[in-house]
């Protein structure tokens, strides 16, 4: 087997592990990116989300083999952008943090729909959000986020 | 910062959302450890015999036979063990705890251990009970005798899983002859007390630090000590760092849930109004008993809610069976109750041929009404407008009658409901006694000592916000890290909604404490203690008096839409009203609003457990369902002023209040929308459906 | 236990036609299905070929009489691809979640042959055709002659699903309805797909197909076809009677998720629904 090169953070690096390895495994192990965050383990809370090619998945599904030539984003890397500037602070002022396990796959999830969608209408967020499962805030104030995000951030996306 | 109640940015936000907040998980230590449990899997059996294949270097296997002192979980009920030594009473119950070096060898290890059970038959119904309570107000006795009118009915609510996105984890370090424990945990005290229970030590052997807390809603009340008793003993024995983290499929199996209920209501109808009610109300706790007597006690409190009923005849029973052991969960009994109480009131308003909103409202609680346990109702009650309030912001009246009509399958439901602030009783002043310190350093920075948690509630900001507004001071000179129990008092566990009125209130104090003494560039501690107020008096044993030193109180309104080919039911709107005394920052409050309806609301129709056999059939978040943000609909709060005399700056509780009301609120929509009647929660589609079929037949 | 990243399909035939083989494309079935404990990388036991990134299966190509699609596509892409027939985007918008719906495939939903895969419903429902493609041989096959039960196809070791194939097909009128366990994010309890084109008021197709309460998806074409030629009134006067025949039929069971009575009750009233919006 081939090692494993792709694009981590900007970077190119290449890997020696089993390629199934999940990748969130790769990052908050052997990479000790441990913004990714384990809920569940099977693609269901989005807690572990990061982008690939721009895009949201969930690293706890992704065998590390999937990765091979693309580009992964964490949120340590995207966190240094102007655009997470905006959803921060867009998140701040609507109080869409609050245990905060979530979040660093929500603001994942916000750039990905963001990506695609520049104005998203209330709809359009609520489903850009669903794989992303948040217990403490009830997703209105996350959504109010994503607006205000969308009307700051105007032309970064 | 002039108000109080100004937002200002939590002081934790940016950490959590650029990823760098460090939970427990996120630990790497070197030479790191991990631990694994070993599980019954029947519901009841005699553990026969334990083989242990030889182990591989590194590894070792821990169980009954080492823990120093006492085998159980220090809590308010001792019969929660911390391994089982001859029985297992449930399924997923420990056994023993297995370290290794790395996690292959943990897994084999952990497959290759047989240990051999003699099965016994399980209980799963409730029959044998460990608490029993009750209390009466008034003579329900004499009120039935003379009633017009008699009306029952029994109403049921389902398991609730807390589902924090963070399953539960421990990390153990060993130095100097101290055993560290870094946790996502509620109550740093807790777990410290039931380490020094199980390892007989002395105080300064051991030490737990919080780590950031990715949720909790009371699951990680006492949950955490079990696991801290195990992995402490393993810590001590290797002195080496081990970590254990769940993985959700055995944090669903194994933590404690809400405990499912059954509450039988009777009622004394006279001259068109509830002169007595009776009730009765049945917990399963699990296996072991741990906090149900003290849930049991907050659910029969709740008997009346926000009603005020002259005569009450109110008894409980805590029942012991195979499964799960079940514990706190945000609400702490009274959302069973005030689903039951808020549904009958509406089903006897109904049966009685008046308009239930009018029926219900002609009982609400006034300012100097005697409370279900004869204590007095001191403070405002600003109910009457709050409910205005609600039903304007919802169209309440407007929309109540539409949907009256056949065909519409379109609801909307209210529930008013109250909560008590703080411990049950007497707890505060006899079992917390809290204590809190403010240090203030050479620099004229002030720390902040206390135990109290933020697990996402926002307790750094607002505790922070309190001292530096007595004290006048810019927030960064304020300062408030994760607690240390090396560090800080006791200033008691992060539950039952008192953190920011009891330690927030001695914190306030504390601060005008330093104020008076403020000495600049010099180095001192001032220190607060939990004081009852003099006018409290609560008896214990009788359950009479005050049971809370104040309360909370709430007003919901949810409206549905139910398919009538899919009975899927789609929530459209929220409407709330809180009365929190003071909000301490109005944007954590409208988060805590959000929040905790959205777990009220979904606990009524939409979250599914269940066992078979004493084995949880909903396993992981694929089968065990929450909202997701397409669930959830847009919400409307409202918070009002009222002030209570002994909180800081006027708060009162606020966690729990907004998940108590949900439940009976959207299953009196659903009930409008189907026109059948809910007397049980989940009111699934499926349940829906047995209605819907039961009736047309 | 070897581990292929391959580069072109034909690479990856070769592998195949080896033995057997674990042909992992999003992996959002099988990453769930074998996954080992926090940290240790997931339980596959057979050399493991990773087929989603195989450029040769990324395409969308219009053909004569319909749609062929590239195996590894992801969902996500079919979603916003104008090409893609409505009723198909209709029932990709309700699966799984964002993050999924980039990784996850056609051919691993189809591979994975579960009673509850949404997109199978439709797939069945537009008579789609698979193409099975080994060095040997390359055969298009059905979709229901692929899926044979729960977990159970009948692509052999040496063939992997190649594209999947869309004929043309135009309707009056189609509807998917996926009942979830919840709004977003949820496994079907019960789906369905109805497709149905009149002329004249007379019904020339119909297409009715079940998710979730059968062994595998569930279309009776004998059901259908004796509805072919009937007046669109005709059709809604038996719709009661057309309802207990597929009640008849089904076999939908108890779990976590919902029950047999449910699920029942909910196929009848979502097909009687379809048929009363013939009236
Ligand atoms: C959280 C979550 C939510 C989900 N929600 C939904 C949902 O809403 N609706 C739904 O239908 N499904 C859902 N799924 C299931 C899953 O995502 C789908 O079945 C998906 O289509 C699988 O595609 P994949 O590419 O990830 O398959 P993989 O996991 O890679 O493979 C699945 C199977 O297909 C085989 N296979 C893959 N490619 C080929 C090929 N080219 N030739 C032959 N065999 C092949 C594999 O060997 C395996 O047996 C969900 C899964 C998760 C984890
Ligand atoms: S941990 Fe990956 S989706 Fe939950
Ligand atoms: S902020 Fe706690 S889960 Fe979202």
């Amino acid at each position: 087997m081939k090692a494993i090169e792709f694009t981590l953070n900007d970077e190119l690096v290449t890997v020696d592990l089993q390629p199934h390895m999940r990748l969130l495994d790769v990052l908050r192990e052997h990479f000790l990116l441990t913004g990714p965050k384990e809920g569940c383990g099977e693609g269901e809370c989005g807690a572990c989300a990061v982008l690939l090619d721009g895009h949201i998945v969930n690293s706890c599904l992704l065998p590390l083999a999937n990765v091979h030539k693309r580009h992964v984003t964490t949120i340590e890397h995207f966190s240094r952008s102007k655009r997470y500037q905006v959803i921060e602070e867009a998140m701040i002022y609507e109080g869409g943090v609050q245990c905060g396990i979530c979040t660093p796959g929500m603001v994942i999830a916000i750039e990905s729909l963001l990506n695609k969608d520049p104005n998203p209408s209330d709809a359009a967020i609520r489903i850009g959000l669903s794989g992303n499962l948040c217990r403490c805030t009830g997703y209105n104030m996350i959504v109010k986020a994503v607006k205000r995000a969308a009307s700051k951030g105007e032309g970064l996306w | 910062m002039k108000n109080i109640s100004d937002s200002i940015p939590k002081v934790d936000a940016h950490e959590k959302l650029s990823g760098s907040a460090k939970y427990v998980s996120d630990y790497m230590l070197e030479d790191m450890h991990y631990a694994k449990t070993v599980r019954s899997p029947h519901a009841k059996a005699k553990i026969k015999a334990i083989h242990i294949p030889t182990l591989k270097p590194g590894v070792h296997v821990f169980g009954a036979k080492d823990i120093p002192a006492k085998n159980h979980v220090n809590m308010i009920f001792d019969d929660w063990p911390v391994f089982a030594e001859e029985t297992v009473n449930h399924v997923g119950e420990p056994v023993l705890l297995v370290v290794a070096p790395d996690r292959k060898l943990l897994k084999e290890t952990v497959d290759a251990i047989q240990v051999e059970y003699d099965p016994l038959t399980p209980e799963f119904s409730l029959k044998a009970f460990a608490v029993h309570k009750a209390f009466k107000k008034g003579d329900a006795e004499k009120a039935f005798s003379e009633a017009d009118e008699i009306i029952e009915e029994t109403y049921e609510t389902g398991y609730q899983e807390q589902a924090y996105i963070e399953p539960q984890g421990f990390i153990g370090t060993y130095e100097d002859g101290k055993t560290t424990l870094i946790g996502s945990i509620q109550c740093p005290y807790y777990v410290k007390n039931a380490l020094l229970v199980t390892l007989g030590c002395a105080e300064n052997e051991v030490q737990v630090i919080q780590a950031e807390v990715g949720g909790a809603f009371g699951g990680k009340e006492e949950f955490p000590s079990l696991m801290a008793c195990q992995l402490a003993i393993a810590v001590r024995t290797l002195k080496k760092p081990i970590k254990m983290i769940y993985e959700r499929e055995e944090d669903m199996a194994v933590t404690t849930k809400r405990h499912p209920s059954k509450t039988r209501m009777r009622a004394a109808i006279k001259d068109g109004r509830v002169q007595a009610i009776e009730a009765h109300v049945s917990l399963d706790a699990g296996a072991y008993t741990g906090l149900s007597g003290v849930v049991l006690s907050r659910a029969m409190l709740a008997v009346s809610s926000a009603y005020t009923i002259p005569n009450l005849d109110v008894s409980g029973h805590a029942y012991i069976t195979n499964t799960v052991p079940n514990g706190a969960f945000r609400g702490f009994g009274a959302p069973q109750m005030i689903f039951a109480i808020e549904m009958f009131m509406h089903h006897i308003g109904k049966a009685l041929g008046d308009d239930p909103y009018h029926f219900r409202r002609k009982h609400l609680v006034k300012q100097g009404d005697l409370t279900a346990t004869a204590g007095i109702y001191r403070d405002p009650i600003l109910m009457d407008k709050m409910i205005d309030k609600a039903t304007a912001m919802a169209d309440y009246h407007k929309k109540v009658h539409a949907y009256n009509a056949p065909d519409v399958y379109r609801g909307i439901g209210m529930s008013w409901f109250l909560h008590g602030c703080g411990f049950t009783g007497s707890g505060e002043a006899e079992h917390i006694k809290s204590k809190v310190r403010l240090r203030k350093d050479e620099a004229n920075r002030v720390h902040i000592l206390v135990a109290a948690v933020d697990m996402g509630q926002g307790a750094k900001t607002t505790l922070r916000k309190v001292v530096a507004h007595v004290l006048k001071l810019p927030l960064d000179q304020v300062i408030f890290d994760n607690p240390d129990t090396d560090r800080v008092p006791d200033s008691g566990p992060t539950v039952a909604s008192r953190t920011a009125m009891i330690v927030g209130g001695l914190l306030a104090r504390a601060a005008e404490k330093l104020k008076t003494s403020w000495e600049d560039g010099v180095a001192y501690t001032v220190e607060e203690q939990y004081k009852q107020p003099d006018y409290i008096k609560w008896d214990e044993d009788t359950m009479q008096g005050d049971a809370y030193p104040a309360y909370s109180w709430g007003v919901n309104i949810v409206e549905v839409a139910v398919d009538p080919v899919t009975y899927q039911v789609d929530v459209i709107g929220i409407w709330s009203v809180y009365d929190v005394g003071k909000a301490l920052d109005e944007r954590i409050i409208m988060g805590q609003a959000d929040g905790g309806q959205a777990q009220g609301v979904a606990y009524g129709y939409l979250e599914v457990m269940a066992h078979k056999q004493g084995v949880l059939q909903h396993k992981n978040m694929t089968d065990y369902i929450i909202p997701t943000s397409v669930d959830m609909a847009p919400t409307e709060n409202v918070v009002i002023d009222n002030p209570y005399a002994f909180g800081p700056y006027g708060a009162k509780g606020a966690g729990e209040l907004s998940l108590v009301g949900g439940a009976p609120a959207v299953a009196q929509a659903i009930e409008q929308a189907i026109g059948k009647k809910i007397c049980k929660i989940p009111a699934t589609p499926e349940h829906i459906e047995e209605l819907m079929r039961r009736e047309s037949h | 236990m070897r581990h292929i990243i391959p580069e072109t399909l034909e690479e990856a035939l070769h592998v195949i036609a080896q033995g057997p083989t674990i042909k992992l494309a999003g992996g959002t079935d099988i990453m769930v299905k074998h996954r080992a404990s926090q940290g240790l990388a997931a339980k596959l036991r057979q050399d493991v070929v990773y087929l989603l990134n195989v450029p040769d299966l990324h395409y969308i190509r219009k053909e004569d009489n319909g749609l062929r699609i590239g195996g590894m596509v992801p969902i996500e892409t079919l979603l916003h691809h104008d090409d893609v027939p409505k009723i198909l985007r209709d029932t990709l918008l309700d699966f799984a979640s964002p993050g999924l719906r980039y990784v996850a495939t056609l051919a691993g939903n189809i591979a994975n042959a579960s009673p509850a895969g949404d997109a199978l419903v439709t797939l069945y429902a537009l008579d789609a055709l698979v193409r099975l493609k080994s060095l040997e041989r390359t055969r298009d096959v059905p979709i229901e002659a692929v899926i044979v039960g729960p977990s159970q196809t009948t692509i052999q070791d040496d063939e992997l699903i190649e594209s999947v194939f869309l004929p043309d097909a135009s309707f009056t009128h189609t509807e998917w309805r996926k009942v979830g366990t919840r709004r977003a994010d949820a496994i079907s309890k019960v789906a369905f797909t109805g497709c149905v084109t009149l002329d004249n008021d007379i019904v020339q197709d119909i297409r009715l197909a079940f998710g979730a309460v059968f062994k595998t998806v569930y279309r009776n074409r004998s059901l259908e076809k004796a509805l072919i030629g009937q007046h669109r009134h005709d059709v809604v006067k038996q719709s009661d009677a057309l309802c207990e025949k597929y009640l008849e039929n089904i076999a939908p069971i108890d779990d976590q998720r919902s029950n047999a009575s449910y699920r029942n009750t909910v196929t009848k009233n979502l097909l009687k629904a379809f048929i009363e919006k013939l009236s």
